[in-house]
Order: structure tokens, then sequence, then C-alpha cells
């Protein structure tokens, strides 16, 4: 069976492992056949010839970025915004990585993309420093924001349209503003609850919102 | 109160607020390669270094949502 999405994991610092942590818990765990490329296979060549060899209708792309590029393993880039974004026609894509739902996003619909989702300034986070996977993954801080960040994929994998989506992720993400604020730590209805007001102001849906799967 | 002035006391306000969490809390912020501890986004909003301006930036446009009722409407939805 040929696989519905692929997702680059280049896990080569602590965002990036965080990332690679709660996609694995969140994602992975959906019984769907997804692709991964994992920390040295997410280059720009693996990434274009994994693209061409499944034809996925859904990239997941996890890395660092800018307003038009997205990243993959030491940052080799992987798709920039005037030079390669054609690689997402036909595709749904959902980024986490900072700022690239500014400049590539847009411009990946105007290629030829169905939908880009992800954030167009950074995305922010907190977190209590796990270093294991299993730690990371159990980090009630960083549960608050990767939660509602990947709600996204797993809605458009059970067959919801993009923006249902990416509705049911806001909404997501505001309920755990509700919890932050009213948490009684200062590290939640501060600084938890900033960053997850910065994330649902700037994530950003671009596309046919009707689309899915 | 000049622009520089405004600054120096947003910074001074949120050291105080950092310094008053006595959870072990760091910070993922954006394109950074690394997470930050309570201490060392202290030490980069003293210096006045991008990151640490790029944390108190976001700490204020939070606050300023809270007082102009942004943040109230949008829990409330």
């Amino acid at each position: 069976m040929s696989n519905i999405a692929i997702i680059t994991n280049p896990s080569h610092d602590i965002s990036t492992e965080y990332m690679e942590s709660w996609s694995e818990k969140l994602i992975t765990d959906s019984n769907k056949n997804i692709c991964e490329l994992k920390k040295k296979e997410v280059t720009k060549e693996n990434f274009i010839k994994k693209i061409a060899d499944e034809n996925p209708k859904l990239l997941i792309l996890n890395g660092h970025g800018d307003k038009t590029k997205i990243c993959g393993y030491n940052r080799e880039v992987l798709v920039e915004a005037n030079k390669n974004e054609h690689v997402f026609k036909d595709k749904i894509i959902h980024t986490l990585a900072c700022s690239a739902g500014d400049i590539l996003g847009p411009k990946t619909i105007l290629a030829g993309g169905i939908a880009y989702i992800g954030y167009k300034e950074n995305f922010k986070a907190a977190c209590s420093f796990q270093k294991t996977k299993r730690g990371q993954q159990i980090d009630l801080l960083a549960e608050l924001f990767f939660t509602p960040a990947y709600l996204v994929v797993n809605e458009l994998l059970q067959g919801k349209t993009v923006g249902e989506a990416y509705q049911a992720s806001r909404d997501m993400y505001i309920k755990n503003l509700r919890r932050a604020v009213a948490h009684p730590d200062q590290a939640y209805n501060d600084f938890a609850a900033s960053r997850l007001f910065h994330n649902i102001n700037y994530q950003v849906c671009w596309g046919n919102h009707l689309a899915k799967l | 109160m000049n622009k520089d002035e405004i600054i120096e006391k947003e910074k001074n306000i949120i050291i105080a607020r950092l310094k008053a969490t006595s959870s072990e809390l760091y910070f993922i912020d954006g394109d950074d390669s690394k997470s930050y501890s309570k201490e060392e986004i202290i030490s980069l909003i003293e210096q006045g270094s991008s990151a640490g301006l790029e944390f108190v930036k976001t700490e204020f446009e939070f606050l300023k949502a809270f007082k102009d009722g942004r943040l109230s409407a949008l829990l409330a939805a």
C-alpha cells in the first residue's frame, strides 16, 4: 500500500527533537501509512526523491525555517520560495517550522499546492527540557503546544477537511490557553500563556479549506 | 518617557516576573537551535540581545492583549 504522507524529522537539536517526540506520539501512532525521513536522511535530495517515489498527498515538515524556506537536517534547505516551491504542487502541507507561512505558504498555493498550514512568525513553546524521548512526550508544558500543533495532521488523517483541521487546532490552542491562564503556577499562566497566544495569532491556513486527503 | 525608557521598563517587568517563577522552565524560541533556561533568558534580556528583546516583545504582546480586551474576547469565543 502506498504512503499517504511523508514526515520529516531532522532532530538535530532540542527544538526538532521535541517535534519528533510529539509527532511520533501524536501522528505516527495513527495506523496510517506514513513514510518518515529521520535525522541525516532529511536532505533536499532525499526529500524530493521520496515525494516523486511515493507521491503522497500530505507532507508534514518538522524543522527550522524562515519566511521563505523550510530546512532539514543541520538546516539544509529543502524548499525555498521562488526556487523550488513547485514540489508542493497538488499537496497539502503542514509545517512546524518558523515563519515559512508568511511567504513560502502563499507562494506554495500560487505554485499549485492544495493547502498550506503553518506559522507566519516564529513557533514558540515552553518545556521542562527533558532529554529522553519518553520524557519529552510526557512533558506537561510542551504538551500545551505540541498537541494543538499536530492536531491539524491528525484531523486530516481522520478525513477532515483542511478548514476543519485548522479550526480544530485553533480550538485546542484556545482551550489550552484557558488552561494556562487559569493555572496556579506562574510558569503556565504567564509564560506559557503568552506563547500560546503568540502561536494562535500567527498560525495560518492558505489554499483550499474544503480539500481533504 | 521615550522609547528606550519604555523598553527598559518592559525589560525590568519581564525580568521580575521571570525571577518570581519557581518552576523549572525552558523556552523553545523560534528558529533557535537551543532552548533557553529562565536564567539564560534573563541574561539575554539584560544584555539587550535580539533573542532577549524577542522574548520581551512576546510577553508584551500578550499583556497588551490582556489590557485591551482581545485576550478575554478570544477566551470567551
